[in-house]
């Protein structure tokens, strides 16, 4: 949605990743010492799955354009917010929440 | 950015991002990682995902340029990409509603609402507070407030769930202009009734009585220079130095230090909204040891003008940090 005539923009979303069936062909378990890769030892040090897991949460976004091309521009600013919210009760194996803060010139 | 007005080709461009798990854990294939963002471009010539981690920071800086001396068919470009991945410790949030109203040329009241957490999912509260106060505007600037505030802790582990903090306060404030730059200094006393447990096994507490004093500087400029009608940008800076003055508070006289940079987004209409960082260096009184605490504050600002007789004072109201 556009603010009355400005270049600020804003709007929420959805958002739904599912991983499944992950084949870490990297790791090897039963090797001596095991090949452990950095997926598994981050998916155990936080205790979560490491075959499948989903997050699916929802976001509030907000931009500042005033770029005058998209593509190739030659003046003004773009800035962007995002706030993306996972949580449990939505489908995400774990609650989290992730910022993502942008400016372009 | 455009470095010489009469070729619009050569360009110079920026572009920075920084994408966090504030709170909670993700699964590791959705951390943030270098080249998911919207067209995969960013951290040129690593391969997508090659960088992950809770908290990525990313900076690319792009030089676009006409190679002919006069034609635009062929052109050149240098870029620098800088992606970097941390770890930090996790930020708290505050979340503020500060509400000013204006109803004389003399008199205003204000009141603002807070909320703190230390984690958005899952929602992690760390304190409620209200405050009110009354504003008498002089004539020659000076804006002099009395009020009273509730601060109430969540403390999770005890049966009793609120700690409850009486404060009475008294301030002055003065602002002034310095260029397009606004500064504003406020000096403000506080008298704290804290309620606080007396033993470990947090059944039992007292209320004990202090003073603090704390002085404010804050100043904020136009990024933009918009007229009215549009959304306008300014920065903001501020640093707030507290003292305590009694001695069971701790042994230094030095209670906390906050330092806040940001900006303060004003849309047409009588609502803003400030989002800054705020690092506060707080000294703890019994264990000796003085702490950093990362933050990010939110605030909403409403001013509104109730004057009903022709207004003589038309300075706007400052949104200052509380």
């Amino acid at each position: 949605m556009r603010h009355k005539k400005t270049n600020l923009f804003y709007g929420t979303g959805y958002h739904l990743d599912i991983f499944w069936n992950i084949d870490d062909r990297q790791l090897d378990l039963d090797a001596s010492p095991p090949r452990i890769t950095h997926h598994y030892r981050y998916q155990d040090l936080k205790g979560i799955n490491t075959e499948k897991y989903s997050q699916s949460g929802l976001s509030a976004n907000a931009t500042f354009d005033s770029r005058d091309n998209v593509v190739n521009p030659y003046e003004g600013h773009l800035a962007a917010f995002s706030f993306r919210a996972f949580p449990e009760f939505l489908g995400s194996t774990t609650n989290a929440s992730q910022l993502w803060m942008e400016y372009r010139t | 950015m455009n470095l010489d007005k009469t070729r619009p080709r050569n360009v110079l461009a920026f572009w920075t991002y920084g994408w966090f798990v504030n709170s909670g854990t993700s699964p590791y294939l959705a951390l943030p990682a270098i080249g998911w963002d919207m067209f995969a471009r960013s951290g040129r010539p690593y391969t997508q995902g090659r960088i992950r981690g809770e908290d990525l920071v990313f900076a690319e800086t792009e030089w676009r340029f006409p190679l002919q001396k006069s034609k635009d068919k062929w052109g050149g470009v240098l870029f620098l990409s800088l992606p970097s991945q941390a770890q930090f410790a996790k930020p708290k949030y505050w979340f503020t509603y500060n509400h000013t109203g204006r109803f004389d040329d003399r008199w205003s009241f204000g009141f603002d609402i807070n909320y703190r957490t230390t984690g958005l999912i899952p929602l992690n509260s760390s304190l409620t507070a209200g405050r009110v106060g009354l504003n008498y505007h002089t004539k020659t600037g000076f804006r002099i407030t009395g009020g009273y505030a509730w601060f109430g802790t969540f403390a999770s582990e005890a049966d009793q769930i609120w700690l409850h903090e009486d404060r009475a306060y008294q301030q002055v404030q003065y602002n002034h202009k310095k260029g397009n730059i606004n500064v504003v200094h406020h000096l403000r006393i506080e008298q704290r009734w804290r309620q606080q447990f007396t033993n470990e096994d947090l059944d039992e507490t007292i209320s004990t009585f202090t003073n603090r004093y704390r002085y404010l500087i804050q100043f904020d400029g136009p990024i933009t220079n918009y007229p009215d009608n549009k959304t306008g940008f300014r920065w903001q800076l501020a640093n707030e130095f507290f003292i305590h003055n009694k001695e069971e508070v701790g042994y230094m006289l030095f209670d906390q230090n906050r330092t806040l940079a940001g900006v303060l987004i004003s849309p047409p209409g009588k609502m803003s909204v400030a989002v800054l960082y705020q690092l506060i260096v707080q000294q703890q009184p019994f264990l000796r040891e003085t702490f950093l605490i990362n933050s990010f504050r939110i605030t909403l600002f409403q001013t509104l003008d109730f004057r009903k007789k022709k207004k003589n004072i038309m300075e706007k109201e400052i949104p200052v940090i509380d």
